[in-house]
């Protein structure tokens, strides 16, 4: 046994209702050239949002789904909530453990990753496999690990990223074992610059520098982790990436010198930025419309503020002649 | 040092410059996404340049990306659009 994580069952959810970025210019203080620079520019067009709506009602759904593939008689040991922004409960509210008990999983462990920001949901399944690894001999063989994100753009002050994006709604859930049937984990780089730790309160310079270092450094980490999986970039079948726009993703392309069409882009426009959910998000959509082909190899990338870059290198699990 | 503006088109170039420290011109055919001498970050200030060194507003649903690439297809956009730019 080697003790490679493998992704077992991916789900994601969405709130019903779809919102045009035009009607979030009043609340997110926007001016009509803003929000045509984000539309013409950037890419984006509609997003899920769902005012009022309760943080459990949207990241449930996907995760209980995705418990489905546990295996009758297997357990889970471990519950990770991973999330952007720091807060998404009132204080006292512990979600982690309230998402564990609501699943019914109370013999797991449960607590949160946020510190990578949208980064961290790769990075939950990287700490972990970890943990489980690590576990090998304290707990019975054989358990399996839920990390579930989704998160509300509650307040305007944390849906709009001046000059890059507009958040939006999303879930997703990802079932994960040791050396099971599902998708390898073949890699997985991270890279954490704490001279933007200011995130969302940095300064006009600091935003400056952050834009030129994202495109290179992003690039930088993607090829890092193909070098690690055994792969050149061109093996490659799709980059999976998180959808803060695609003007980004057109300097990211253009820094690793490979064809536009090798990043998925597509759900740029039809769902924006959804916080850590995005590159499973994606998957699904990927999945669902049979566009992941057993046997080869996918990256899924994103950058959290703060600032973390991070790639991981999948396996799609079955084989090429399947 | 960006020269001082001295016509209307001249500012646009001169923001350019000024935010790209490092080069000394640019090319009138020159792709100002690819080569990010527009960045993302910025293309907002970008817009509000070229609006009011031309003295009008750019009407954004019916934009062209095409025509913010270089710098003579914002001249031909947004400006005269017979003069082509030779810096």
């Amino acid at each position: 046994m080697t003790g490679t994580a493998t992704l077992e069952r991916i789900e994601s959810g969405l709130p019903s209702s779809r919102v045009k970025i035009d009607d979030l210019a009043g609340r997110l203080g926007l001016r009509a050239t803003e929000i045509g620079v984000f539309r013409k520019i950037y890419g984006l067009d509609e997003l899920r949002y769902e005012p009022g709506g309760g943080l459990l009602d949207l990241v449930l759904p996907p995760a209980r789904r995705a418990l489905e593939a546990l295996p009758e008689g297997r357990r889970v040991d471990y519950v990770v909530f991973a999330h952007t922004m720091q807060m998404l409960t009132p204080p006292g509210l512990d979600a982690a453990p309230l998402i564990r008990d609501a699943l019914g999983l109370h013999g797991a462990e449960a607590f949160a990753v946020n510190q990578q920001a949208c980064v961290s949901s790769m990075g939950a399944i990287d700490i972990t496999a970890e943990l489980m690894r690590a576990d090998r001999g304290r707990r019975a063989p054989g358990g399996y690990g839920l990390m579930v994100t989704g998160e509300r753009a509650y307040s305007p002050r944390i849906q709009l990223i001046p000059h890059s994006a507009i958040m939006a709604e999303a879930a997703a859930a990802c079932l994960f074992t040791l050396d099971g049937p599902g998708d390898p984990v073949l890699s997985y780089v991270d890279r954490v610059h704490g001279e933007f730790a200011d995130g969302l309160l940095m300064t006009d310079d600091r935003i400056k520098r952050f834009g030129a270092v994202y495109a290179p450094e992003l690039a930088d980490v993607i090829r890092e982790a193909v070098a690690e999986a055994g792969l050149e970039p061109a093996e490659v079948d799709l980059v999976i990436p998180h959808n803060v726009n695609t003007i980004s993703w057109r300097h990211v392309i253009k820094e690793l010198e490979i064809p536009p069409e090798q990043v998925f882009l597509d759900n740029v426009p039809r769902l924006s930025h959804c916080y850590s959910s995005d590159v499973f998000v994606n998957y699904t959509t990927l999945r669902d419309a049979g566009r992941l082909k057993a046997g080869r190899p996918y990256v899924l990338a994103s950058v959290g503020l703060g600032a973390t870059f991070g790639a991981m290198v999948i396996r799609r699990s079955g084989t090429e002649a399947a | 040092m960006p020269e001082t503006p001295t016509t209307a088109f001249d500012e646009v170039t001169a923001w350019i410059l000024a935010k790209n420290p490092e080069r000394e011109s640019v090319g009138a055919d020159e792709d100002l996404v690819e080569n990010r001498l527009v960045d993302s970050l910025s293309f907002v200030e970008f817009i509000f340049t070229i609006e009011q060194a031309a003295d009008t507003e750019i009407p954004m649903d019916t934009l062209d990306l095409d025509d913010l690439r270089t710098l003579n297809s914002i001249r031909k956009a947004f400006f005269d659009g017979r003069t082509p730019v030779t810096g």
